[in-house]
């Protein structure tokens, strides 16, 4: 126990100290009512850190849409076959471009002879031209049409290619810049991947050293 | 169980009528006109249902004996009844115009190659379209239901190397190369080592997808190089064997 020394003015020797106030014991329900407290606390932070993760993906979406939209029109200046040759050449299948542009294959190979395109169509040529060079650019992505082909789990056909045509750039942004894991990227654009594609069957190779299909061994 | 199905009929196609390549390589799911199936019809549209890699055999060549399926009208069913029924066609939404069409697996029968070739395509599917195709075959024998995603994951690169082969011989056509010369030529640069001369060659690294894009990258420089000499991709100017279309190769040993 301690105390505070009171110097009495009566100058005797006596000296006296006034006692500290003990607390209170703690009831139960003492416990119990800080507890709640202490998870209502905990809610609204979660709360706020969960608008504010909000927040920073609508800012950064707006952010890289501003990005494409500069970058776009820039591209959008150059000629047609011309952004047609650079995703060749960077390695895209026309039935790729063709599906991310949101045109028929035969459409595009109009376009490849010289047909010409309308503005809509100029500009999703370009938009993905501008894409293309702001992953590799910012993101240092080398081999961008690669980067897309693969799916993001050896368990789902999904790839960053389907990301793209849903629009959802913003998962593809996330990867590359090592802000998101594929599978959280998978989780994010089709939650219920798992079940979806959950399969008895698995690809081979066999004896003749063609591919084929087969049941998976379940001891596997 | 429910076979996958289509949402709009484009998603069955790569495309139709005069939009159909020419010098697209035959494939799987293609549907040619005035086709005589022995035993089923003299004449008569009719689709090719044998797997990609069953179409070819040596040099490439049609085989003399392809199963084609007959084609005809039908009636106009839904997209989502093809799921749990109709398990013994393939259906063809809006093949010709907005008239609905299916292939009858029932009427089916080998055709010689040779008469394939010299016909008239008015369609080839897309992967999509290969794929439900294949699922509903192999339903329709076995029973047994495969996904489609599983079927792609098995033989994209077949699909893949016929987009290789019609870029290819188009370019090759229209800088006035022979049709039977280019597809030669292509068949030694996809048969041409990916890498290491020992090494797997770049038909076997079509089977990778994250390899596919350097692959149509390199096919496409080697030619730009021809259009500027004006002349095929290979020096070799010996008569060689005419392919017509990929071939399933062997995994080489490693």
């Amino acid at each position: 126990m301690t105390s505070e020394l009171w110097t009495d003015q009566t100058q005797t020797s006596a000296e006296t100290s006034r006692p500290t106030d003990f607390p209170r014991t703690q009831t139960t329900q003492d416990v119990l009512s800080e507890a709640g407290h202490l998870r209502t606390r905990v809610r609204l932070l979660q709360d706020d850190a969960d608008d504010l993760a909000h927040r920073i993906t609508s800012t950064t979406r707006s952010a890289l849409d501003f990005e494409l939209q500069k970058r776009m029109t820039a591209e959008a200046k150059r000629g047609l076959q011309e952004l047609l040759d650079e995703l060749a050449d960077a390695g895209f299948a026309w039935r790729d471009i063709a599906r991310l542009v949101g045109v028929s294959v035969p459409a595009l190979r109009k376009w490849r002879h010289g047909a010409s395109a309308t503005g809509s169509n100029r500009r999703a040529v370009a938009s993905l031209v501008a894409f293309a060079r702001l992953l590799s650019e910012k993101h240092l992505v080398s081999d961008v049409s690669s980067w897309l082909e693969m799916p993001l789990h050896p368990d789902a056909p999904v790839t960053g290619l389907d990301l793209y045509e849903a629009d959802r750039l913003d998962l593809l942004y996330d990867r590359a810049s090592l802000d998101m894991t594929d599978e959280q990227a998978l989780d994010l654009y089709e939650p219920g991947w798992r079940d979806t594609y959950r399969s008895e069957v698995e690809v081979f190779v066999a004896d003749d050293g063609k591919t084929g299909l087969r049941v998976k061994n379940p001891d596997e | 169980m429910a076979l996958e199905q289509y949402s709009t009929p484009a998603d069955i196609y790569l495309s139709r009528g005069p939009d159909v390549a020419t010098a697209r390589p035959v494939f799987t799911g293609d549907v040619f006109e005035s086709i005589a199936i022995p035993g089923v019809q003299e004449q008569g549209m009719a689709m090719l249902v044998a797997h990609p890699c069953s179409i070819r055999g040596a040099g490439g060549q049609l085989l003399s004996r392809i199963p084609m399926a007959s084609v005809s009208s039908y009636q106009s069913v839904p997209p989502t009844k093809w799921s749990t029924g109709f398990f013994d066609r393939m259906p063809l939404p809006e093949l010709i115009g907005e008239k609905f069409y299916a292939a009858n697996f029932a009427l089916a029968s080998p055709v010689d190659g040779a008469l394939i070739e010299g016909a008239n395509r008015i369609t080839c599917l897309s992967a999509f379209g290969v794929n439900m195709l294949q699922q509903r075959m192999i339903w329709n024998l076995t029973r047994f239901e495969v996904p489609t995603h599983k079927l792609h994951e098995a033989f994209s690169h077949t699909l893949e190397e016929t987009d290789l082969l019609e870029e290819w011989t188009e370019h090759q056509i229209a800088i006035g190369v022979d049709a039977k010369v280019a597809a030669a030529d292509f068949e030694e640069f996809i048969r041409s080592p990916a890498d290491t001369p020992a090494g797997p060659t770049l038909q076997d690294w079509l089977r990778e997808p994250q390899r596919r894009a350097p692959i149509r990258s390199r096919m496409r420089a080697r030619l730009r190089t021809a259009s500027r000499c004006r002349q095929p991709c290979s020096s070799d100017t010996m008569t060689r064997p005419r392919p017509e279309g990929p071939r399933c190769q062997p995994t080489p040993t490693r």
